[in-house]
């Protein structure tokens, strides 16, 4: 029996396959994006994550920011700005 | 050496039925019900029927692959229908793919939402699509396979997986099949899509991410003020996603609450001022919590009210379902438009 594949999908040009070529992040030192959902108490949740951060690093590059809002993706240009500014991100789910 | 799970076609040797459905629940393709193997021949039967329709699709989320005609057509061979059924598959794909539709938020929420599918005009006769009795449930072919099949498309082409990254806390029965007709034969208003700027001879699917139906028992209201006031009571539940993020909503009225209206000189225009207004839920029955909740999230009070919608127009009034005094009110995920697409065919 031959079938068509249900899960098959023509692929994007993939922009990530640059960043995963990128040297691994160091998350003693390099620059972090904590970013909030916007979810009630996310916010709450990062500000004790950052805090224990601060216990083995410096936190003068660990910024946070937010989606504008909960029920939406995050704009494209938090997107670029994180991709284009830090190595990692932190990313509460915060329900 | 890449996966050959990935190619469009696979060849599955000698498997039978069972064997294939075994297969299926191991790739992650089912939503476990049996469904029927998507061979070449039936794909093709049902992507003829959309000859001509060549635009192509939008990246669907979350996985951001570009959906195929054929591979829509697999997840719909898959969940049971027949050929002259996928027009509506390719229009509610189109229509969920919509930036307004909010398909990714639809998804990453905790939300129990589903895709709604309300099909108007021709097509509903012809693919006997049910409007009358017992319209949201079981016992048709058509609505239950139409809505499977977009379903099984947003899983497993767009990789909305639950548990994965459809991350809904409880789901609900209407993310196995969700799709019903509008009884224009018994409604006393123009179509739904026709009040939607379409023609009456388009056939037209309009979705919405959506809860399953709250039922509306009225048999004591004799007026079509009383009806609405116990409509706009069930709509005004604190617990409703559009208590915080004010949205579009359907109400679906049963044809004898439709025709008591219609007799008291109700419109669809007048029922919709109505309901905006008196649906609206009080401050005191919210928690503090939820009032400071909202209040962040900059959802405006308005004399000493939430409201669920933000204009009337938002109160998408439908009428379905067969005889009896009930009707409907179905809440939806909030942040999101209803979206209305023409089916590739007259």
């Amino acid at each position: 029996m031959r079938i068509v594949n249900p899960s098959f999908g023509r692929q994007l040009d993939a922009g990530a396959k640059a960043v995963s070529e990128k040297s691994p992040t160091d998350w003693l030192n390099d620059p972090v994006a904590i970013i909030s959902n916007s979810k009630p108490n996310a916010m709450e949740l990062l500000q004790g994550v950052r805090k224990l951060m601060g216990e083995f690093r410096s936190i003068d590059n660990v910024d946070y920011m937010d989606k504008p809002s909960a029920a939406h993706p995050a704009p494209p240009e938090l997107v670029e700005r994180v991709i284009n500014n830090y190595r990692g991100a932190i990313v509460a789910l915060a329900d | 050496m890449s996966d050959p799970l990935n190619d469009e076609f696979l060849d599955l040797g000698d498997m039978d039925f069972d064997a294939f459905n075994d297969f299926a629940i191991d790739q992650g393709w089912s939503d476990g019900m049996p469904m029927i193997p998507p061979t070449e021949a039936k794909v093709a039967a049902c992507v003829a029927t959309c000859h001509g329709d060549n635009a192509p699709f939008p990246p669907m989320s979350p996985r951001l692959v570009l959906p195929t005609l054929e591979t829509i057509a697999a997840n719909a061979v898959m969940a049971g229908c027949k050929p002259e059924y996928f027009p509506a598959v390719v229009a509610s794909v189109r229509a969920i793919l919509n930036p307004d539709y909010n398909l990714h938020g639809t998804l990453a929420t905790t939300h129990p939402c589903a895709p709604m599918i309300v099909v108007n005009g021709p097509a509903r006769n012809v693919m006997g699509i049910n409007c009358g009795a017992n319209c949201f449930g079981q016992g048709w072919r058509s609505n239950a396979s139409i809505g499977r099949a977009l379903m099984l498309t947003m899983m497993n082409v767009g990789g909305g997986k639950p548990g994965d990254m459809d991350r809904s806390t409880q789901g609900s029965p209407a993310k196995y099949s969700f799709c019903f007709g509008e009884n224009e034969e018994e409604s006393p208003w123009e179509p739904y899509h026709v009040r939607r700027g379409f023609n009456a001879e388009d056939s037209v699917v309009t979705l919405l991410p959506a809860e399953p139906p709250h039922n509306v028992n009225d048999h004591g209201s004799t007026t079509g003020d009383g009806l609405l006031q116990t409509i706009a009571g069930s709509i005004s539940q604190t617990g409703a996603n559009t208590i915080y993020g004010s949205a579009p909503f359907m109400v679906v009225i049963g044809p004898e609450h439709a025709a008591t209206m219609k007799r008291d000189g109700w419109t669809v225009p007048a029922i919709q001022e109505k309901l905006h207004h008196d649906s609206a839920t009080p401050v005191e029955r919210v928690s503090k919590e939820n009032q400071k909740n909202y209040e962040e999230r900059g959802q405006v009070i308005q004399n000493g009210r939430y409201y669920h919608s933000r204009t009337p127009e938002d109160i998408q009034v439908v009428v379905a379902g067969g005889p009896g005094k009930h009707s409907a009110v179905i809440p939806t995920f909030g942040f999101t438009e209803a979206c209305s697409e023409r089916l590739p065919i007259r």
